[in-house]
Order: C-alpha cells, then sequence, then structure tokens
C-alpha cells in the first residue's frame, strides 16, 4: 500500500511535480492519503485530488485517508466537492490559523 | 403621499435612514439576545423598532420594505402576547433584519430594490407568525445544498483564455459565503481520467446559490473583479421563480461559452482594477450623532473665547503701550492660547464614538459562525463605551472582523476536542476596550487551542521566511505569522477590503497608527493586542526639511535620526543606496530625487531620519531636521487628489503648506529587500 503525503502548498505550484507521482500511485493496490501538512489548497490542486480520487475508483483502487488538515476540508467545502474527495468525516488535524 | 424618492426632502429620508440603521442595530443586538433573556420590555422594544421602520418607511414612500416589516410586526406582536417561539424564529429574523437594511443601504446609494425582493422572505416569517413555528429551512442549516425558486444563481466557469488560472475561486466563494448562506455544487463533467489530466488547465465550474434578499449590487461587487479570469453569470431569483419546475437548470456547457438566461441575467460590468467597495460598508460618512453634553461643552468653549477675545478688545484701545498694559496683553494671549487648545479637545471629542459601533457587529457573527462550523462560543464584551475618533472607528472594523473570525474558526475548538482536553463545552472569546495612556486598547483573547510555534516554524522555513537552521523561542515563532508570505489569502482581502491575513491585519493597524502585538499559549488560548491613536486627525509630527521646502513625517513611525557619513554608504547592485547603521543594511531612499526636488545647495551633511515600515526599516534622506510638533491632517484627496508617497497636508504656523509623507507607501515604492543583516 502506497501512502501518499500531501504537501503544506496543495497549489498550483506543485499540480505539475505531483501528476506523476499520483499517475504512479494508480499502480499500487491501494493508497492512502495524509493530507495533514496542508494549510493552503488551491482550484488547481484539488481538481488534481479529484481526478486521483475518481481514477482510483475507477480503477479499483481502494483510497483512503488518514488524516486531512481543517485547510483541506474548507477548500474543499467551499470547491463545492468535499463528496467527490471523500474527506467528509476523515478524522482533522492540523493549524489553519493563516488562510 | 410622496411616493418616488427622488422628490423627497433629502433630509426626511436622511433622517429616517439614520435612524433605521440605528433601529436595525439595536433590534439585531436584541435578537440575539432574545433566546437567553427573552422579556417583555425587550420584546416590546423590538416590536416598536420594526413598527418605526415599518411606519417610516410608508411615510417617505419606500414601499419594498413593507411586507417584510409587517411580517417581522407580526412576528413580535405574537410573541408579545405569549405565544412560543419555534427555533429558527430568531434566524429568520435576523435575516430580516439583513434584508431590510440592504434595502435601505440601496436607498441610500440612490437605488431602490425591487418591490417584491423580499416577497419570498417575508412570506416565510408571516407563516412563522401564524403557524408559531419556524419554516424548516433557514440561516440554521447551512448544509442545505439545492437551489430554491427564491435564490440567487451563480454560474461560474473558467474564462475562455487558457492557461492557468489566477484567481483562486476558494476566495471567491469564501467572500460570496459571507452574503449568505451560500450552496455550491461543483461540475466536473470536464475532468479528464488522471491520465490525460493537464495541470494548466481548470477544468471545474461551478454553480452557487445565494439567498434571494442578498441585493444584486453586494454580488457584483464581489464578483466584479473576476473581469475575465472566470465566466460568470447571475440569474436573480425572479428570473429562477418563473420556470420553475422544480429541477435546477443545467449548468453551462463544460466546452462552450457560459450559459446566459435570456433576458434575465448580464454579464458582470467590466472593473478597470479598481478594489470592489466592501460590501456592507459602512453607511456614507456624512453624519454622525454627537451627545448633547459634548455640544454643551463646546458651547462653553466658546463662551470663554469670546471672553478672552472682549478681553483683548478692550486693550486695543488708544493708550500707552505701558508694562501694565503689556501684560494685561501677555495674560489675554496666554488664556487664548488655552482656550484654543480646550476648544481642539471638545472638537476632537465631536468626532469621538464608542467602539460599541465596531462591537456590535460580533455578537452576530459569532452566533453564525459557531452554527456554521458546529461549535459552542461564548463572546464576552466590556469597554464598548470606549470612545474612538471615528475615522479610526471605521478602518477598525476589518482587521477586527478578522481576529474574532480567526479566533472562531481556527482558536476555538470543536466541542468534543474541548472536552477530551478537560475544558469547558463552549469556548469563550473575549472583547476589551479601554483608554490606556494617550491610546486606546482593544483586545481579542480566547480560551482556544494556541498557536502551535513549532508548526509555524516549519511552515515559515518552508516558505523560506526564516533560514532552515533558524532557532527561535516560542515567542519568536508565533510572531512569524505576522510576516508578509506567511499567509496564504492576501489577494482577496486587497480587493474584499476584509483583512485575510495576518500581515494585513497588522499593515491595516499600523497605517492607523498603531500596533499589533500576539501572545499565544499552545492549548491555551491566544490573545491580540491592538494600540491605537485617538485620532488621526491631529498628529505629532518632525518637520523636515528637503530642499526649500518642509515636510512632515509622523513621529510614531521615526525609530532613530543620524548625520549621514559617506563610507557607511553603499550600493547594493541592482538595488537602492543601503546604510550601514551599526550591524544593519538600511535601505535608503532619497526623498529630492523621490519628490523631484532640486538638490539643496551644501547637501552633503544630510540627515538620515530611520523609519519603521511593514516590510522593514528605511532610510529617509533630508536636508535638516526641524522642530517637533503637531500638526492638523489636512486630506489631499478632499482639497486635491490622492498623491502616491503623500497621506496628506498640513498648514504650519506661518502659513506655508507642508506635506505629510506616508511612511507605509515610501516603504512598498522601495520594495527592495527592505532590511538585510549585515
Amino acid at each position: 500500500m502506497l501512502a501518499l503525503v500531501l504537501p503544506t502548498d496543495l497549489d498550483q505550484s506543485v499540480v505539475a511535480e505531483l501528476h506523476p507521482r499520483f499517475l504512479e500511485a494508480l499502480a499500487e493496490p491501494a493508497i492512502t492519503i495524509d493530507g495533514s501538512s496542508v494549510q493552503h489548497a488551491d482550484v488547481a490542486g484539488v481538481q488534481l485530488l479529484c481526478a486521483l480520487v475518481i481514477a482510483a475508483e475507477r480503477r479499483g483502487i481502494p483510497l483512503v485517508w488518514s488524516v486531512v488538515s481543517p485547510a483541506l476540508v474548507t477548500a474543499a467545502r467551499l470547491l463545492g466537492v468535499e463528496h467527490v474527495v471523500r474527506i467528509a468525516g476523515v478524522r482533522q488535524d492540523g493549524l489553519e490559523w493563516f488562510d | 403621499m410622496i411616493s418616488d424618492p427622488a422628490t423627497l426632502g433629502r433630509q426626511l429620508l436622511g433622517t429616517f435612514l439614520e435612524e433605521s440603521f440605528d433601529g436595525l442595530e439595536r433590534l439585531e443586538a436584541g435578537l440575539l439576545r432574545l433566546d437567553e433573556h427573552r422579556s417583555s420590555e425587550l420584546i416590546d422594544e423590538l416590536f416598536r423598532v420594526v413598527h418605526s421602520i415599518k411606519g417610516g418607511a410608508g411615510a417617505v414612500g419606500i414601499v419594498e420594505l413593507g411586507a417584510l416589516a409587517h411580517a417581522m410586526e407580526s412576528v413580535l406582536d405574537a410573541l408579545r402576547r405569549g405565544e412560543p417561539a419555534a427555533a429558527g424564529t430568531t434566524s429568520l429574523l435576523l435575516r430580516g433584519v439583513d434584508a431590510l437594511r440592504a434595502s435601505l443601504r440601496e436607498r441610500q446609494a440612490g437605488r431602490s430594490t425591487p418591490a417584491d425582493a423580499h416577497a419570498q422572505l417575508a412570506a416565510q416569517i408571516e407563516h412563522c407568525a401564524a403557524r408559531g413555528s419556524a419554516p424548516s429551512r433557514g440561516p440554521a442549516h447551512p448544509d442545505t445544498r439545492s437551489p430554491t425558486a427564491a435564490a440567487w444563481r451563480i454560474d461560474i466557469a473558467p474564462g475562455a483564455a487558457p492557461g492557468a488560472v489566477v484567481i483562486d475561486p476558494i476566495k471567491l466563494f469564501r467572500t460570496l459565503a459571507d452574503l449568505g448562506e451560500l450552496a455550491v455544487d461543483a461540475e466536473l463533467t470536464a475532468l479528464p481520467d488522471l491520465a490525460r489530466f493537464d495541470p494548466g488547465r481548470c477544468y471545474l465550474r461551478w454553480r452557487a446559490t445565494l439567498p434571494g434578499d442578498v441585493p444584486r449590487a453586494a454580488i457584483e461587487d464581489l464578483l466584479g473583479w473576476v473581469d475575465g479570469a472566470f465566466d460568470v453569470t447571475i440569474v436573480p431569483p425572479a428570473a429562477l421563480a418563473a420556470p420553475t419546475t422544480g429541477e435546477p437548470a443545467p449548468l453551462p456547457a463544460a466546452t462552450g461559452a457560459p450559459a446566459v438566461a435570456a433576458g434575465e441575467s448580464a454579464p458582470l460590468p467590466a472593473l478597470t482594477g479598481a478594489p470592489a467597495s466592501a460590501v456592507a460598508s459602512a453607511p456614507a460618512a456624512g453624519s454622525i450623532r454627537v451627545a448633547i453634553d459634548k455640544i454643551d461643552q463646546l458651547m462653553n468653549m466658546v463662551g470663554e473665547l469670546v471672553i478672552t477675545q472682549s478681553m483683548l478688545g478692550e486693550l486695543d484701545g488708544d493708550g500707552p503701550l505701558d508694562t501694565a498694559r503689556l501684560a494685561r496683553i501677555r495674560e489675554g494671549l496666554g488664556q487664548l492660547a488655552r482656550n484654543t487648545r480646550a476648544l481642539q479637545d471638545s472638537v476632537m471629542r465631536l468626532r469621538s464614538m464608542p467602539i460599541s459601533g465596531v462591537f456590535n457587529r460580533f455578537p452576530r457573527l459569532v452566533r453564525e459562525l459557531g452554527i456554521r462550523l458546529g461549535k459552542e462560543v461564548v463572546l464576552e464584551i466590556t469597554g464598548q463605551s470606549t470612545e474612538l475618533d471615528k475615522t479610526v472607528l471605521e478602518k477598525l472594523g476589518d482587521p477586527l472582523t478578522h481576529l474574532v473570525r480567526n479566533s472562531i474558526d481556527h482558536g476555538i475548538e470543536p466541542v468534543a476536542d474541548r472536552l477530551a482536553a478537560g475544558k469547558s463545552r463552549a469556548g469563550t472569546i473575549r472583547l476589551t476596550a479601554e483608554h490606556r495612556g494617550g491610546d486606546v486598547v482593544v483586545e481579542i483573547s480566547d480560551d482556544g487551542r494556541g498557536l502551535d510555534p513549532e508548526r509555524i516554524a516549519t511552515i515559515a522555513r518552508q516558505r523560506g521566511l526564516i533560514a532552515p537552521d533558524a532557532v527561535l523561542d516560542d515567542r519568536a515563532a508565533t510572531q512569524l505569522v505576522f510576516l508578509p508570505g506567511f499567509s496564504t489569502a492576501r489577494e482577496v482581502s486587497e480587493i474584499s477590503g476584509r483583512g485575510v491575513g495576518m500581515d494585513v491585519v497588522r499593515r491595516h493597524v499600523e497605517e492607523l497608527g498603531g500596533e499589533i502585538a500576539l501572545d499565544s499559549r499552545r492549548g491555551h488560548g491566544t490573545r491580540i493586542t491592538l494600540r491605537l491613536p485617538l485620532t488621526l486627525a491631529i498628529i505629532d509630527g518632525q518637520l523636515v526639511r528637503i530642499g526649500d521646502r518642509q515636510f512632515v513625517i509622523p513621529l510614531l513611525s521615526i525609530i532613530e535620526s543620524v548625520a549621514v557619513e559617506a563610507p557607511r554608504v553603499s550600493q547594493l547592485a541592482g538595488a537602492c543606496e543601503v546604510y550601514r547603521l551599526r550591524d544593519q543594511l538600511i535601505p535608503m531612499i532619497d526623498l529630492a530625487g523621490l519628490l523631484g526636488m532640486p538638490r539643496a545647495p551644501g547637501a552633503d551633511n544630510r540627515v538620515m531620519v530611520v523609519v519603521a515600515t511593514d516590510t522593514g526599516q528605511l532610510g529617509l534622506m533630508v536636508d535638516e531636521l526641524m522642530a517637533q510638533q503637531q500638526v492638523v491632517v489636512k486630506s489631499l484627496e478632499t482639497n486635491y487628489q490622492r498623491v502616491p508617497g503623500l497621506s496628506g497636508a498640513t498648514i504650519l504656523g506661518d502659513g506655508q503648506v507642508a506635506f505629510i509623507l506616508d511612511v507605509i507607501a515610501l516603504g512598498q515604492t522601495a520594495r527592495a529587500p527592505l532590511s538585510i543583516a549585515a
């Protein structure tokens, strides 16, 4: 099982770098995502996450969240994709003081 | 009856609006107390307020408020008769307050809201009054996601221009959510499989809905600035209500141009980069209410002045200018100076207003944010009668709102976490204001989780704000949140006027001539202290000479002044001149050059005034330091036009006009690395 740790800034500045890593993750039998470090997320980062979750689902790869940060939850909620990335109810940890 | 407000006496309308805004403030505050302290006196007072607004609106021809005010009156009347109030009544009435206020603001701006703009809300409230129960849908249910006929529909799709998204829709939705209960649905049909995903494109589009009673202007103000980055279509509630079949219309086609409901919605007016005005900006600063005792005191002062003037007048007769007469003139002039000072103080008091004008918005904010986040929060306010200059007060709202919002959002823990930490269920936020010395000190404190210094330091390292091997104690680490670049959402704040990010809050406070301090203990809470000047109208200034003109530097921003020694000046490659002062390199600004003034002869013996800006220290080169004195600030915008680098002007004792330097703006002009450790 692969554990993906999302970066502090899940935004435009990192999507090009994250995209191949996400594609590699699809070769794994299962994926666990740790989103606790995310302090800032933008639409570019969140839609990449959506694409990963949907792709994993289509390929029948189990994908689970270990923990998410409030910043990531807020970003997903505001973008109306909380249900797409399936983070509702996931344990939250992290600091979102600065956003 | 007069029906066209354009023909009304402006005074009558102005008085009505002013009284109604006051009334709505009382109504809002009273409604927030209603759930816990229901008393017949309170309900009577709330009823009277609504009744006055209803009556007054009718009298000045503002018909669109009638039905809504009547419905609210009916509910309050039912409560007055002792009928029970169902849960949700208060929220519904608060929405009514918002709607009334929005309509009055439209009127104040010379516009009007459609006669049936509040029909849906009025019907809901009427329903509540008739059945003694609240309808099922209201702001207490923040997760309601389906659009309704009474809602604005806002379709947002990436702009036609290819390439990266410049404006983050997250910030857009965050500001829209401030207007009312926002529901956002994303459309992902254009999102390709991860294998074909292009990281540079935005594939998502959204349909957002806002309550129908939100004024269109408010939505346009917020969306106007997206200008080209997104295609935005706003469909008003009425347009949605007509064809309603229960099914929402489809989202704009994923690949084509955005759908525009025929004839009903229009593209947003393009803005030319001008920041949108804050939606909830205070009514135009046309008048202030003044307590009678202040006017009486002013009258007393004027009386004293008249006496002094007549005393001096008597000395103006013929006769020898002997010692006795000179002594009496001197005495008269002394008295005149005292009177003038007292008159100045009295006039300054006229401009002072209680801070409750700002504090009053917070009970509502805390209540609604608490409901939305599922947290229990108690707000304690003290010192709300503390007075501050009106200008300071007006500019204090946004930073304070941000700080309170931060406390609720990120400071106060969810109930389960609090109980697990051995704390009370409800978190407490304390807002206090008091006079200390010549300043007003405002504190916002909470008993929440506090800041995590280690985490802050880690983020600061990741963002390159501190050296990777920097060692910081806890206190120093928490101060890093004030660094520019630490916060992540500054763009919106620049545009919406709502401070986002602690560096922006600090800048706002410093622009007011104030200071901000943060004290936080992990697990115990956070306290933020703002120290603000009583007034902005008169400042302590340092007069300096540049060429043949005098300028004023606000004394508060000056750290020190040094005689310039040529060997300590050096030129940084590609940057400005810097001055080596002890262990620091201070960037220097040649004010004569910047202001396009001729260099004075003999300018070698120049002085550098070191000032604090929001980006670090800055050395201002001047020809001579002159006196320090209080100066009365005159607005350049009002009397001439805004001039970058100058915050105003003043008239000196000799009648000469001296400009006041805007130190913060000068710091931004020289936005080279402003303070470099040598």
